[in-house]
C-alpha cells in the first residue's frame, strides 16, 4: 500500500476543531435555519452542509463495534471537510442508534428520510441492514453497508451498496490458496450469528470445491472469550488448518493459541486485521485474506491523533465508505443534479472505479477489491500472494 | 409522516405483545423470560407461510395464534411444578432453546442470517402495502387486544388470575382448578404473542433470531414493568415509552464522541431511578 | 365401611414427614350440626388433619369418609364441591383484592371464569358477575363486614381479616367448615364477634371442625372436643369432661409425657 492511493488533500486533516461541540452545534443551527429536509436537495454550492445519515448500534450488545464504525465515519467526514468539503460544501452525518435491532433501524430510517431528507444512510450489521433494504428500494435512498459481509446483502436491494466484498469472495480466494499449498483438511471456528454462519457455509462450499475436507465445526457466541474447549475438540481431529470466522475476540483467541501451540495453521479473512491479535505473539504464522483495508500510515496517524485509539478494521472500512460516497456526491453535484438517492446510485455505477484510500470497483452493488493472502509474522502482516480483483 | 407511522406501528405491535406478557407475568405472576421466543414463533410462522406462498395473511395469522397458543401452554406447564424464582431459570432455558432453534433450523427460519423479503400483508385480497394501511391494521388489532384484555380483567376469570398470583393454595381451597386457570391464561397470552409476531413479520419484512432473543424478552419485561404491571394503561404506555426511548435520547444534543456511551448511561440511570421512585410503573399498581 | 349415618369419619390416618410422625393411626368420627373443637399441644397434628381431609396432603395410610363417600385421593377442588371447605391459620387472603372480591372469588358456579366465556359472552358474564357480587355482599353482611366491602384486604384490621376468612369459606357454600384457629390473635370485642358468629352459623346448620387453643373459647363454643396428642386421638367428649381430666390438662399445659 502506498500513499498514492490517498488523494493528498485528505492528509491535510487536523481534527481538533471537529471535536468541538460548540462548532457542531452552530453548524447544526445553521443547517436548521437553512430549512429542515431541504439541505440535501439544495443545488447551489453555497456552503450548506450535505446531510447524510448513519444508523449504527451505539448502545446495546453490538455497541462496541458500532462505536468503532462511528469513529470511521466521523474520521472520514473530518478528512473530507478539512480538505474543503464536497464541491465546497461540508459533509454532515446525522447519527441514529438502532441498538442493533431491526425494528429500531426501520424507525430511524424513516426518521432520517422523512424528517431530515437524507439521500444516503450508512448502516451496519446484516439484520438492521436487511430490514432497511426494502425501504431503501421503495424510497430510492442509498444504503451503504461498510461492515457486514453476509452474502445475502449482495442482492438485497438495488440501492444497497456494500463497500466491502462479501465474505464469499474472500473465502473463495483463501480456499484456492490453501489447496495450492497442499492443505487438505480443515476445522471451522465460527461465530454463531449471521456473518459467522454465512462465512462457515462459504468456506465449506469453497474448500470442498478445491478438494478439501471439513472435519470439525465449532460454533461460539458473540462476546465469548474462552475458546479453549472448542480448540481442544478441534485439535483432537488434527486438521491441517483451522478457519476462524469471528468478528470479535481475536485477541483472547491468540492468547489461547499461544498457550496451546496447536499443530494446525489458523486461517481467516480480513477480520484478522485486528491490532489486538496482531500484537499478540500467539498470532504468529496466521494466514488470512485481506481486502486492502490498511490505511496509509499518515492517515492512521491522523486517526490515532483524533481518537487516541489505533485505526482498526471498522474504522478504516467506514472512513473509506465516506470517501467513496463523497466522490459519488461530488459527481452528482458536478453534473448540476440534485443530491438524491437515485442520482448518487447512478453516479456510483458511472464512476465504477473508486481510487480512494482503499480502491474499490463497483460492477455490481458489492465492491470488488484486491484480495491478498497475508501472513502475520512478528506483529506485522506480510504479503504472501496477491490475487487480482474478481 | 413515515417516521411517525413506523413508530406507531411498532409501538402498537409491542402493545399487543405487552398485553401478553402482562397477562402472564403481571397478572398471573408466572415470571417468564421467554415471551420473545413465542413472539418469534408467531413471526416465523407467518413469515414462512407467506414467503412460501402456502396461505394468505389472515389464515397465516390464525395459524400463528394457534401454534403460539399450544406452545405457550407447553412451556408454561413447568410453572405448575416449579414456582417463582425457579421458573425464571426454566424459562431462561426455554428462551435459549428457542434462539438455538431459530438460529439452526435453517430450512425453515433461514438460520442466523434470518428471513428476508417477507411479503406484505393482505386482508382478503386488499393489499396492506403502505405505512398508513399497516398502521390502521396494527392499531385495529391492538385496540381489539386491549378490549379483550379489559374484558378478561373485569370478568371472574380476571379475578381468578389475580387471586392465583397471590395465593395458589387459597385458590384451590376456594374450589378452583389452579392448573386449568394457568393453562387458560397461558393460552390467551400465547394467542396475543403469536398475533403480534405475525404483524411484526409482515411489517418489517425481515426477521432474524436476534430480534427474539433473551435481550428482547428482557426488553419486553421492561416495557411491562415500566408501564405498570397488571393494568391495561400500563401495557399501552410501557411499549410506547420504551420504543420511543432511543429516539427520545437521540434528541438530547451531545457531542458525538461521547453521545453513545452517555446515552447508554442515561438509559440505565433512567430505568434505575424510575424503579426507585415509581416502582409500581407509570400507570400501575404495585407488584 | 362407614354407615350413612356417620357425617365425617377419619380412619387410621398416618403421615410421616421425614423423622416426624405427624399423624399416627388417627381415627375419629363426628356428627353434623355441631361445633367440634380440635385441641392438643403444638405439633399434635391438628393442621395436618385439616390438610389431609381437604385434599392438600397425601396420606401414607388411612381414609376419610364424608356422608359415606370416600374422599381419599381426591383433589381440593372436588372436596370443596363435595361440601367441605377450610380456612388457613395464616389467613391466605388475596391482599390486592377488595374484601368483596375475596369473597366473590369463592362463590361457586360463576359464568365467565374462563377466557372463552369472558371474551365472547361479555354481557352474560357481567350479569353473572353482578349476581356473584350480590351473593358476596350478602355474606359480608352476615359476618358484619358490609361496610368494608370495597376496602383492600391490606387496609383491614386483623380482626376484620379473620372475619373475612370466615366469609370466604362461607361463600363456597360448603356445609362443613374446617376453621384453623379462627380466634387466634383476637381479644375483646373482636373475639366476641367471632364466637357469636360461629355459634350463629352452627344454629343455621353449618357444621364446624375448629382448631382452637384458647380453652375459654373452647368451653364457650364447643359442643364436643377431640383431644389430639402426637398424631393420635387421645380422647373425645364434652368440653367439660375433657377439661376435667387431669391427665389431659397435664399434657396440654405441662407438655409432659
Amino acid at each position: 500500500m502506498t500513499l498514492s492511493h490517498m488523494p493528498p488533500r485528505y492528509l491535510a486533516a487536523t481534527s481538533a476543531h471537529f471535536d468541538d461541540p460548540t462548532r457542531r452545534l452552530v453548524l447544526g443551527m445553521v443547517a436548521g435555519l437553512a430549512g429542515l429536509g431541504l439541505a440535501g436537495r439544495a443545488m447551489a454550492a453555497d456552503g450548506t452542509p450535505i446531510r447524510l445519515g448513519g444508523i449504527l448500534p451505539l448502545t446495546g450488545p453490538d455497541a462496541s463495534v458500532g462505536i468503532q464504525q462511528q469513529r470511521g465515519l466521523r474520521f472520514g467526514v473530518s478528512q473530507i471537510n478539512a480538505a474543503g468539503g464536497v464541491a465546497g460544501r461540508p459533509l454532515d452525518i446525522l447519527y441514529e442508534d438502532d441498538e442493533g435491532r431491526p425494528d429500531q433501524a426501520v424507525i430511524s430510517f424513516n426518521k432520517l428520510v422523512s424528517l431530515q431528507g437524507v439521500p444516503l444512510i450508512f448502516s451496519a450489521f446484516s439484520g438492521p441492514t436487511l430490514a432497511m433494504a426494502p425501504l431503501a428500494t421503495r424510497k430510492k435512498i442509498v444504503l451503504v453497508n461498510g461492515g457486514a459481509q453476509a452474502d445475502r446483502l449482495a442482492k438485497a436491494s438495488p440501492y444497497l451498496f456494500n463497500t466491502i466484498p462479501v465474505a464469499g469472495d474472500e473465502i473463495a480466494v483463501l480456499a484456492k490458496y490453501l489447496a495450492s499449498v497442499g492443505k487438505k483438511t480443515a476445522g471451522i471456528l465460527y461465530e454463531d450469528d449471521a456473518g459467522g454462519t454465512s462465512g462457515r457455509d462459504d468456506f465449506v462450499r469453497a474448500f470442498q470445491k478445491v478438494g478439501g475436507k471439513i472435519i470439525a465445526r465449532e460454533p461460539v457466541s458473540f462476546g465469548q472469550t474462552d475458546y479453549r474447549p472448542s480448540l481442544l475438540k478441534i485439535a483432537s481431529v488434527k486438521p491441517d488448518v483451522l478457519f476462524v470466522m469471528l468478528s470479535d475476540g481475536l485477541g483472547p483467541l491468540a492468547d489461547q493459541i499461544h498457550q496451546m501451540k496447536p499443530a494446525f495453521t489458523i486461517v481467516g479473512t480480513s477480520f484478522f486485521n485486528d491490532p489486538a491479535a496482531l500484537h499478540n505473539p500467539g498470532s504468529d504464522g496466521w494466514l488470512h485474506t485481506q481486502v486492502q483495508i490498511k490505511a496509509p500510515p499518515a492517515v492512521a496517524t491522523a486517526f490515532q491523533k483524533m481518537f487516541n485509539v489505533e485505526m482498526e478494521f471498522w474504522g478504516a472500512q467506514y472512513a473509506n465508505a465516506v470517501f467513496i460516497m463523497a466522490k459519488a456526491i461530488e459527481k452528482v453535484l458536478s453534473q448540476g443534479k440534485p443530491i438524491t438517492g437515485e442520482n448518487i446510485h447512478d453516479a456510483i455505477f458511472s464512476i465504477q472505479t473508486f481510487d480512494v484510500m482503499l480502491p474499490a470497483i463497483f460492477r455490481t452493488n458489492t465492491a470488488v477489491m484486491e484480495i491478498d493472502i497475508m501472513q502475520i509474522k512478528d506483529g506485522h502482516h506480510h504479503l504472501v500472494q496477491e490475487f487480482k480483483a474478481d | 409522516m413515515d417516521y411517525l407511522f413506523s413508530y406507531l406501528i411498532l409501538a402498537s405491535i409491542f402493545v399487543i405483545l405487552g398485553l401478553s406478557t402482562n397477562l402472564l407475568v403481571g397478572v398471573v405472576g408466572i415470571f417468564s423470560v421467554s415471551q420473545a421466543a413465542i413472539f418469534g414463533v408467531g413471526a416465523y410462522t407467518v413469515g414462512y407461510a407467506l414467503s412460501n406462498d402456502i396461505m394468505g395473511f389472515v389464515p397465516a395469522l390464525a395459524l400463528a395464534a394457534v401454534v403460539c397458543l399450544v406452545l405457550n401452554v407447553l412451556i408454561t406447564l413447568p410453572s405448575l411444578r416449579v414456582s417463582g424464582d425457579y421458573f425464571v431459570v426454566t424459562s431462561f432455558g426455554i428462551q435459549l432453546l428457542a434462539t438455538a432453534a431459530f438460529t439452526n433450523w435453517d430450512a425453515i427460519t433461514g438460520g442466523a442470517s434470518g428471513m428476508a423479503g417477507i411479503p406484505t400483508a393482505d386482508l382478503f385480497g386488499l393489499p396492506i402495502d403502505t405505512s398508513l394501511k399497516t398502521l390502521i391494521l396494527t392499531a385495529c388489532v391492538a385496540c381489539l387486544a386491549c378490549f379483550a384484555f379489559r374484558l378478561v380483567m373485569r370478568s371472574p376469570f380476571g379475578r381468578l388470575l389475580m387471586a392465583l398470583r397471590e395465593d395458589e393454595l387459597a385458590v384451590a381451597a376456594a374450589g378452583r382448578q389452579v392448573l386449568r386457570a394457568k393453562v387458560e391464561a397461558a393460552a390467551l397470552a400465547g394467542v396475543f404473542a403469536g398475533v403480534a409476531g405475525g404483524l411484526y413479520a409482515v411489517y418489517l419484512s425481515f426477521i432474524d433470531p436476534s430480534t427474539f432473543d433473551l435481550d428482547a424478552s428482557v426488553l419486553l419485561l421492561t416495557m411491562v414493568v415500566l408501564g405498570g404491571a397488571r393494568t391495561l394503561a400500563g401495557s399501552i404506555v410501557g411499549p410506547f415509552v420504551v420504543v420511543a426511548l432511543p429516539q427520545l435520547l437521540s434528541l438530547i444534543d451531545l457531542p458525538t464522541a461521547i453521545a453513545a456511551s452517555a446515552r447508554q448511561g442515561i438509559y440505565g440511570v433512567l430505568l434505575v431511578a424510575f424503579m426507585l421512585f415509581r416502582p409500581q410503573g407509570l400507570m400501575g399498581r404495585k407488584i | 365401611m362407614a354407615s350413612d349415618q356417620t357425617y365425617l369419619s377419619v380412619k387410621s390416618m398416618s403421615k410421616r414427614f421425614g423423622g416426624l410422625q405427624a399423624l399416627n393411626d388417627c381415627t375419629f368420627s363426628i356428627d353434623s350440626g355441631k361445633i367440634i373443637c380440635l385441641v392438643g399441644p403444638n405439633g399434635a397434628g391438628k393442621t395436618t388433619i385439616f390438610n389431609a381431609i381437604t385434599g392438600f396432603l397425601k396420606l401414607d395410610q388411612g381414609s376419610v369418609f364424608f356422608r359415606g363417600n370416600g374422599l381419599t385421593g381426591i383433589g381440593p377442588q372436588k372436596i370443596v364441591r363435595a361440601g367441605i371447605a377450610r380456612t388457613f391459620q395464616n389467613l391466605r387472603l388475596f391482599g390486592d383484592l377488595t374484601a368483596l372480591e375475596n369473597v366473590a372469588s369463592a362463590v361457586p358456579n360463576q359464568f365467565g371464569e374462563e377466557p372463552l366465556g369472558a371474551l365472547f359472552r361479555p354481557i352474560h358474564t357481567a350479569r353473572s358477575q353482578r349476581k356473584t357480587r350480590e351473593t358476596a355482599r350478602g355474606i359480608l353482611e352476615e359476618v358484619g363486614l358490609a361496610d368494608q366491602a370495597e376496602a383492600f384486604v391490606r387496609n383491614l384490621s386483623y380482626g376484620e381479616q379473620k372475619l373475612l376468612c370466615i366469609a370466604r369459606v362461607l361463600a363456597t357454600g360448603a356445609e362443613l367448615l374446617l376453621l384453623d384457629e379462627p380466634t387466634s390473635g383476637l381479644s375483646g370485642d373482636a373475639l366476641e364477634k367471632v364466637m357469636v358468629l360461629l355459634r350463629r352459623l352452627r344454629d343455621e346448620g353449618r357444621s364446624q371442625l375448629v382448631v382452637e387453643h384458647n380453652t375459654r373459647v373452647v368451653q364457650q363454643i364447643a359442643d364436643e372436643v377431640l383431644f389430639l396428642h402426637q398424631g393420635h386421638l387421645m380422647a373425645q367428649g364434652t368440653p367439660e369432661a375433657i377439661m376435667a381430666d387431669p391427665k389431659l390438662a397435664e399434657i396440654y399445659f405441662g407438655g409432659a409425657l
